[in-house]
C-alpha cells in the first residue's frame, strides 16, 4: 500500500485485467466463474497465473465496492436542514395516528378525543425518563374506541447491558400506568412488559 | 454501571432500535435515521442518476416511502440495506421515466464526471476508486453499481436499463478494467 503523500504508479500494463496479462480468457468470463464461486473447476482457469491474477482482483474489488459509496456519503457535509425539515413536515401530515380514543368532555355537546399515535408517543416517553432502556415499539389492545372498555397495553423494550430487566420493566409498568391514568380516561386491565432484547451494548456500530 | 438515559442516547442507539420506533411512529427517531443515511442515500442516488438536480427529490421520496413503509420490514435491524433497495428502485424508476419523457431537451443531465465532495488528487484507496468511478462513462458506472453495490444480476440490470444483456456483460467488464487499474496502482 502506498502512503498517503505519494502519487499510484501508473505503470501501463501492469493491471491483471489488461487484455496481455489475461492467457487468453476473458473479464466476462472470469466474472461469470467468480459469480459462480468457481464451480464446476475449470482447469484452464485454475492452472493459468493470468487468470489466478484477475480473479484475485476482480474479488479485491468486489470487497471494496460498498466501501467506495460509504467513503463518498461519509466525506460529504451533514444534511440540510431545510431538506430535513421538509421531510418531516410532509410525513408529519400523513403520521398514522391510528384509532381515536375517547375523552369525556364537561360540556355535553362536544366530542374531545386523543389519538392512539398519541397514547403511543406517551408511552415511548415514559420509557425515555427511565434509565437503562428504551420503548421500542407499543401497542394498544381492546376496544379503546369504547369509553371504559379494558384495554391491555404491550409494550416491547430493549435493555442495556447491566441493567436489571426486573427492575426497568417494574419501573415501566408503573409509569405507564400513572401517565395514561393522568392523560388518558383508558381503562388500563393491564401492561404487559416484552424484553425484546435484553443485552444491548452501551454504544453499537451501526451496521 | 451503565446507565443510559433514554433520551439523550436515542441519537446513538443502532439501527434496530431506532428503526423499531420509527415504526411504532417516532418522528423523532426517523430524523435519526435520515441524518444517519441522508448522505448515503444521496450517494447511491447521485451514482445511479448521474444528476443532482434530480437526487434530492429521489432521496424525498425514498424517506417518505419509507416512513409509510417501515411498519412492515420484518427485520427492522437490516432497515440500512432496506434503505440501499428503496433508493436503487427509485433511482431507475427515474431513468425509466427520463427514458420514456423521450425529450433530452427537457431533462438536465449534468455528467461532468466528478461528485462536488471529491478532491482532485486522491490520498485514499476509497478515494482513488471514488474518483475513477466517477470518471467511468455514465452506463458504466450505473451497471458496475447496480451490481456491484446494490447486487443485482445480469438479467435484472438489463431489464431495467432496457440494455441488451451482453451489453450489460460488456460495459462491466471495461468497468472492471478501469477500476482494478486504478485499485492496483495503490497496492
Amino acid at each position: 500500500m502506498s502512503d498517503s503523500t505519494s502519487a499510484p504508479r501508473h505503470e501501463p500494463g501492469v493491471s491483471p485485467l489488461e487484455p496481455q496479462n489475461l492467457q487468453g480468457h476473458t473479464i466476462e468470463e472470469l466474472s461469470d466463474y467468480l459469480d459462480r464461486g468457481r464451480e464446476p473447476r475449470d482447469a484452464s482457469i485454475e492452472t493459468s497465473p493470468g487468470a489466478q491474477h484477475a480473479l484475485a482482483a476482480l474479488s479485491r474489488l468486489r470487497t471494496i465496492a460498498p466501501r467506495i459509496l460509504e467513503a463518498e456519503a461519509k466525506a460529504k457535509p451533514p444534511e440540510n436542514e431545510s431538506w430535513i425539515r421538509r421531510i418531516l413536515d410532509q410525513i408529519g401530515v400523513q403520521a398514522s395516528a391510528g384509532r381515536d380514543i375517547p375523552i369525556r368532555a364537561d360540556v355535553p355537546t362536544a366530542t374531545l378525543s386523543i389519538s392512539e399515535g398519541a397514547v403511543r408517543a406517551l408511552v415511548r416517553e415514559v420509557g425515555d425518563d427511565l434509565e437503562g432502556m428504551f420503548v421500542e415499539r407499543c401497542r394498544l389492545q381492546g376496544d379503546v374506541e369504547i369509553a371504559g372498555s379494558p384495554v391491555t397495553v404491550t409494550v416491547e423494550i430493549s435493555v442495556f447491558r447491566g441493567t436489571d430487566p426486573a427492575t426497568v420493566i417494574e419501573e415501566l409498568r408503573s409509569g405507564v400506568v400513572d401517565a395514561l391514568a393522568l392523560h388518558t380516561e383508558l381503562n388500563v386491565a393491564d401492561v404487559t412488559v416484552t424484553v425484546r432484547h435484553p443485552d444491548v451494548p452501551e454504544t453499537e456500530e451501526n451496521e | 454501571m451503565v446507565s443510559i438515559p433514554g433520551r439523550d442516547s436515542l441519537s446513538e442507539a443502532d439501527d434496530r432500535t431506532i428503526a423499531s420506533r420509527a415504526a411504532d411512529g417516532d418522528i423523532r427517531a426517523f430524523e435519526i435515521l435520515m441524518r444517519r443515511y441522508g448522505a448515503l442515500m444521496h450517494t447511491y442516488a447521485y451514482r445511479i442518476l448521474g444528476s443532482t438536480t434530480e437526487t434530492d427529490d429521489v432521496v424525498q421520496e425514498v424517506f417518505i416511502t419509507a416512513w409509510q413503509e417501515l411498519p412492515t420490514l420484518a427485520n427492522v435491524a437490516a432497515v440500512k440495506r432496506w434503505l440501499v433497495i428503496i433508493v436503487t428502485r427509485k433511482s431507475i424508476d427515474r431513468l425509466r421515466a427520463r427514458r420514456d419523457h423521450d425529450n433530452i431537451e427537457d431533462v438536465e443531465v449534468e455528467d461532468t464526471g466528478d461528485g462536488p465532495e471529491i478532491s482532485v488528487a486522491a490520498t485514499s484507496l476509497d478515494e482513488a476508486l471514488s474518483k475513477a468511478l466517477s470518471e467511468l462513462p455514465e452506463d458504466q458506472r450505473r451497471c458496475w453499481v447496480l451490481r456491484e453495490v446494490a447486487g443485482y444480476g445480469y438479467t435484472e440490470i438489463a431489464e431495467q436499463l432496457d440494455l441488451p444483456v451482453s451489453t450489460v456483460r460488456g460495459l462491466l467488464a471495461r468497468s472492471r478494467r478501469t477500476l482494478v487499474r486504478e485499485m492496483e496502482a495503490w497496492r
